[in-house]
């Protein structure tokens, strides 16, 4: 039976959970498979994975294409739904959780960012960011200046009101940044951020993942080849064949 | 959600014009049938409603103008008299005609005018037909077939000079034209007869004990209250013609949803992967619906509004190259759309919708 998201949960960051198991773990993952089809055609893309990850660890999950990086990431995200084990993120197993319980909770416990920045095409740098508010029920003015503020951080202010289309990669990484933090998130989830990106752009959102880690205790979790973030990483998880080693 | 569902609008600006024109020509092919059906309804009614008469005595089995024959002797007027409750007596000759204007034959409802109870709802220009030779023609019918006072027409091989121009006579198919009684008689034909008699009440008398009575006297008659009788000319057009209007009124709500419907689709296909964005994300699913919806809706009322004012055109030009188009506007017709349109919108909304329901969110995930 599903149980309801607790308040907690789903409340604005930072989170408590008073849910099981009881663990200082934001993410605990326990024998967790992902199959995709069935029979003789079927692909385990995680295997048996059994990890847990601290608030304020910044863990690289390293490893060729196809290893099963983004799986796991998907599944610890709540955008999968394992074929078996548990994943409980900030205390709450997330297959008990319904549809719209579990877009509640990513909404409010997990930002995300994606290697092609995935930022709507028709909103300007402000209103991509905006909306993530505006969908948490924020009122459209303090929605507005929560996202001016964001993007200024990220030296974006000259750039509020461009489309997409009119931003370099880097800006729209760092827009899509902005983005996945609008709501405080605890847990923040980076497929290949720097994968599309050039080097010096890439070492630019490289730094701010660490600085959200160090200045603001929160725990990021990359899939990358990018080597050059093993030197940040707290910890570096190395995936091959939907197995992972620390 | 207003806000992506306007910026998505306004992305596809083509699109979101084109589909504003579909549900607009929709709205208008609607209101358009809707004026025609309740123009046609009140213009068979105007007429008749304008004839001063408490209750119609026609022939048995006879209910209305232009389906039933009825006759009856002129002589008959003496014996309704003398009913109890009966005020006065009127006789009503009326029937369709064929007329000859410069070679071509045309059609005209003729009625002979008795004491000025039964003539036009209203003169506009000339006189009533007061003599022989003389005849009143309706507005739509002078300017459809291009006639003015003083022209002549022939009617059953007879010249008739035209001195009055009325209006509230245009029943679509033909229109309404007055001549003299006698006249009238002399070109049906029908000395000493009638179609009907027109009998007014005397004051505070029941009609059903009138009726009862002309009844009892006379069992070969067939007796209707005003009202009843106009209703009888009305349904037997109208419920030949609703099913018909309505079917292609059905036609036209359909060709809304399906353009509505499919832009939405082509709209949502095209923004898949950012809906699936928007799922990784967190929106729920009934916002992303609603975004749907309201782009929908957006579609629909603009193509509403739009519908209106072209509805209005549409008549407009009508009626200019089709005089005797009956048309009436209400502002119901455009209340009724209203609903039909969000009705529209709401259903069109439902194929996105489903769409939007499949949409994996690890979408995003995958560039």
């Amino acid at each position: 039976m599903r149980r309801k998201l607790p308040r907690s949960a789903t409340a604005a960051p930072p989170f408590v959970s008073n849910h099981q198991p009881p663990t200082s773990h934001l993410i605990q993952l326990t024998a967790v498979s992902k199959v995709y089809g069935a029979g003789e055609t079927a692909v385990r893309a995680v295997d048996g994975v059994t990890l847990t990850v601290d608030v304020g660890e910044f863990v690289l999950f390293l490893g060729p294409s196809g290893s099963g990086k983004t799986t796991l990431l998907s599944l610890i995200g709540g955008l999968l739904r394992p074929t078996s084990g548990t994943v409980h993120v900030a205390g709450v197993e997330l297959q008990r959780l319904s549809p719209a319980e579990l877009s509640r909770f990513r909404l409010r416990q997990i930002g995300f960012v994606f290697q092609s920045f995935q930022l709507l095409s028709a909103l300007t740098a402000r209103e991509n960011v905006e909306l993530v508010l505006r969908l948490d029920g924020h009122p459209p003015r303090a929605a507005r200046q929560r996202a001016e503020e964001l993007l200024s951080r990220f030296g974006l202010r000259h750039r509020l009101t461009h489309l997409p289309a009119d931003l370099s990669g880097g800006e729209q990484q760092r827009v899509a940044l902005a983005r996945a933090l609008a709501l405080s998130p605890p847990l923040l989830i980076a497929d290949e951020p720097t994968g599309s990106l050039d080097s010096s752009s890439a070492e630019a959102v490289i730094t701010l993942l660490r600085r959200l880690v160090d200045e603001e205790q929160r725990t990021v979790l990359v899939a990358s080849h990018d080597q050059r973030i093993v030197p940040l990483a707290s910890r570096v998880v190395h995936c091959e064949d939907g197995h992972v080693t620390a | 959600m207003f806000l992506l569902a306007r910026k998505n609008l306004l992305v596809y600006k083509g699109r979101f014009f084109l589909a504003t024109v579909g549900v607009a020509c929709a709205v208008m092919l609607v209101l358009l049938l809707m004026g025609l059906y309740d123009g046609w309804r009140a213009n068979m009614a105007a007429y008749l409603q304008h004839v001063h008469t408490d209750l119609w005595v026609g022939q048995k089995g006879a209910s209305d103008l232009f389906h039933t024959l009825s006759l009856l002797p002129g002589s008959g007027a003496q014996l309704l008299r003398r009913i109890e409750g009966v005020d006065r007596v009127s006789a009503f000759l009326g029937r369709l005609l064929t007329c000859e204007i410069q070679g071509r034959q045309r059609h005209l409802f003729l009625v002979g005018v008795d004491e000025n109870l039964n003539g036009p709802v209203r003169m506009v220009e000339g006189t009533t037909a007061s003599r022989e030779g003389e005849i009143v023609i309706d507005r739509v019918f002078a300017r459809k077939e291009g006639l003015h006072l003083g022209a002549t027409l022939t009617v059953a091989g007879q010249s008739l000079r035209i001195v009055g121009i009325a209006e509230g006579g245009n029943v679509f198919l033909y229109q309404y034209a007055f001549v003299t009684l006698a006249q009238a008689q002399r070109l049906f034909g029908l000395q000493g007869y009638v179609n009907y008699f027109l009998v007014r009440l005397a004051p505070s008398v029941r009609t059903e004990d009138v009726t009862a009575r002309i009844v009892q006297a006379s069992p070969l008659v067939s007796v209707f209250a005003k009202d009843q009788f106009v209703a009888n000319n009305v349904s037997l057009t109208g419920d030949n013609f609703l099913p018909i209007l309505y079917v292609l009124e059905a036609l036209g709500l359909l060709i809304g949803t399906v353009v509505i419907g499919l832009t939405l689709s082509a709209m949502t296909v095209e923004r898949g992967p950012e809906y699936g964005v928007l799922k990784a994300i967190g929106a729920p699913d009934w916002t992303l619906y609603c975004t749907t919806s309201l782009q929908a809706l957006a579609c629909g009322l603009c193509g509403w509004l739009l519908g209106i004012p072209l509805s209005w055109g549409a008549t407009a030009l009508a009626q200019h190259f089709v005089p005797q188009f009956p048309a009436a506007s209400y502002p119901r017709h455009a209340l009724w759309m209203l609903g039909c349109t969000v009705g529209m919108s709401i259903v069109a909304a439902v194929v996105p919708a489903r769409r939007i329901a499949r949409i994996d969110p690890v979408i995003a995930f995958k560039g």
